[in-house]
């Protein structure tokens, strides 16, 4: 057996294990597949996957600004590495948040029901949009493949003339969100150690 | 605004409350599971009964004035009504928990064990006060001695300094909730040998060794802690794109300056 054959087979396993509690859990719900308590409402993976994934992806709007804003053309050639990066982190926070939220189908709840006095609130926004801004960001890379297709050229063409407003919005919206994931803990002083 | 005071020194441990509330919102059994806390709520107990020495302390919802949890709600599921009553919406929920994090009494509860799960807490019977169904709420109306009673928020707090005035060496001098984390809509007087200060949650903290971050500030509301970086929310927002405008303007200029200058000194060479 090849080796990369080795670490597909243990990936398909964490796969296969990560389906069946993620099955479990929507049949007999969080009791049955988190350690959660009333005393805990929230685990460790809101630390590791929210702030450390959103981190990551903190890359992407960086190396954006480098690139478009400050002038600094060395790291042009990663720039397009750096957004897809971000993208990606992004999508696996959301896509990791869908199954720790109790009620999921309603995360579109927060396009029509407001409370801007929650950090969460906030939060939930700068993703929703920052997504938008990442994958409008990243589009142009799939445009290049199909430049016969003349509607895709036209999407391109504007999207390029507005690529440096996407890139400000994208670091105004980064700026918020990696902030207000700090603000999220200011309403629960008693529960920060020490 | 309507309020519930409990006297400790009345409450004779009966919990016929909590059977009413069990009832009036028709709450199903409920055995002690691994995630409940050990203070006898639970999504199925909206109020419980603790015994501490020779008391008993009826624990509920305390239906803050300026709550936390609906403060915290990224969809607005909790708001505190006109009544008093701090009531919850289960359509809009998306199951965050937040509101359990930033409860300063560690109050809402959630249905751990249940696919589609809810936030569970005491009400304040708001749905049937409203409808005119019942005059008082169920834990209230059916306390044997009238250690825990349903009246008007100011008139109780009247009531509470006339018992304490009157039985100075029996009460302590504190009304728990009538300035606490801005005021309660669920007070509490007690004896001298039972005070209360373990509902807070950061209470139990520190009782535990644990310190607090910056200094605790008892009676200021919790929704104060995130409202002044939420108010500021717009002005970084604006303030981080007008700067970056401005230095995307700033080295655009620069680099046309440096490339008109070159042009000049490349055809300045061809001219020598």
């Amino acid at each position: 057996m090849k080796k990369i054959d080795k670490t597909k087979l243990i990936l398909w396993i964490i796969l296969g294990i990560a389906a069946s509690v993620a099955i479990t859990r929507f049949i007999f719900g969080l009791g049955a597949t988190t350690n959660l308590t009333d005393n805990t409402p929230w685990g460790f993976w809101i630390g590791f996957d929210v702030m450390g994934g959103v981190a990551l992806a903190a890359g992407g709007f960086v190396i954006a600004a480098f690139n478009y804003i400050f002038g600094v053309k060395e790291f042009h050639s990663i720039s397009r590495a750096a957004i897809l990066t971000a993208f990606l982190g992004y999508v696996a926070e959301v896509i990791g948040l869908l199954f720790d939220l109790g009620l999921p189908w309603n995360i579109w709840h927060m396009l029509i029901f407001w409370n801007p006095h929650s950090p969460l609130f906030e939060v939930g926004w700068c993703v929703m949009l920052y997504l938008t801004v990442l994958f409008l960001e990243f589009m142009p890379v799939v445009f290049e493949r199909f430049p016969n297709l003349s509607l895709l050229n036209k999407i391109h063409k504007a999207l390029f003339k507005v690529r440096i407003p996407l890139v400000i919005l994208g670091i105004m919206l980064s700026t918020l969100n990696q902030s207000s994931l700090g603000s999220l803990f200011l309403a629960m002083p008693y529960r920060l150690h020490p | 605004m309507k309020a519930i005071l409990t006297d400790i020194t009345k409450c004779i441990g009966c919990t016929q409350c909590v059977t009413a509330c069990k009832m009036i919102n028709n709450l199903p059994p409920d055995k002690p599971r691994e995630w409940q806390k050990n203070d006898g709520l639970s999504s199925r107990n909206w109020t419980s009964v603790l015994r501490k020495q020779d008391f008993f302390v009826r624990k509920q919802c305390r239906h803050c004035n300026e709550p936390a949890c609906a403060a915290a709600c990224p969809v607005g599921a909790l708001h505190k009504t006109e009544l008093g009553a701090v009531v919850y919406d289960s359509n809009k929920c998306l199951g965050c928990r937040y509101c359990m994090m930033a409860c300063p009494y560690g109050i809402p509860r959630y249905d751990w064990d249940s696919a589609v799960p809810y936030i569970r807490k005491c009400i304040l019977c708001y749905d049937n006060l409203i409808s005119g169904k019942i005059d008082q709420p169920a834990c209230t109306k059916n306390c044997p001695t009238g250690a825990t009673i349903f009246g008007e928020r100011d008139f109780l707090i009247q009531e509470a300094h006339r018992r304490i005035s009157e039985n100075p060496n029996l009460y302590s001098d504190i009304i728990y909730g009538e300035t606490e984390v801005g005021g309660t809509n669920v007070l509490y007087i007690t004896s001298k040998d039972c005070p209360l200060d373990f509902l807070l949650y950061y209470n139990n903290r520190i009782e535990k060794g644990l310190n607090l971050v910056g200094e605790p500030d008892f009676d200021s509301p919790y929704p104060q802690l995130t409202k002044w970086a939420m108010s500021s929310v717009p002005f970084a927002f604006v303030g981080m794109g007008a700067i970056m405008s401005g230095i995307y303007w700033v080295v655009k200029r620069r680099q046309k300056i440096e490339k008109e200058k070159k042009e000049k000194e490349n055809e300045e060479d061809r001219q020598n």
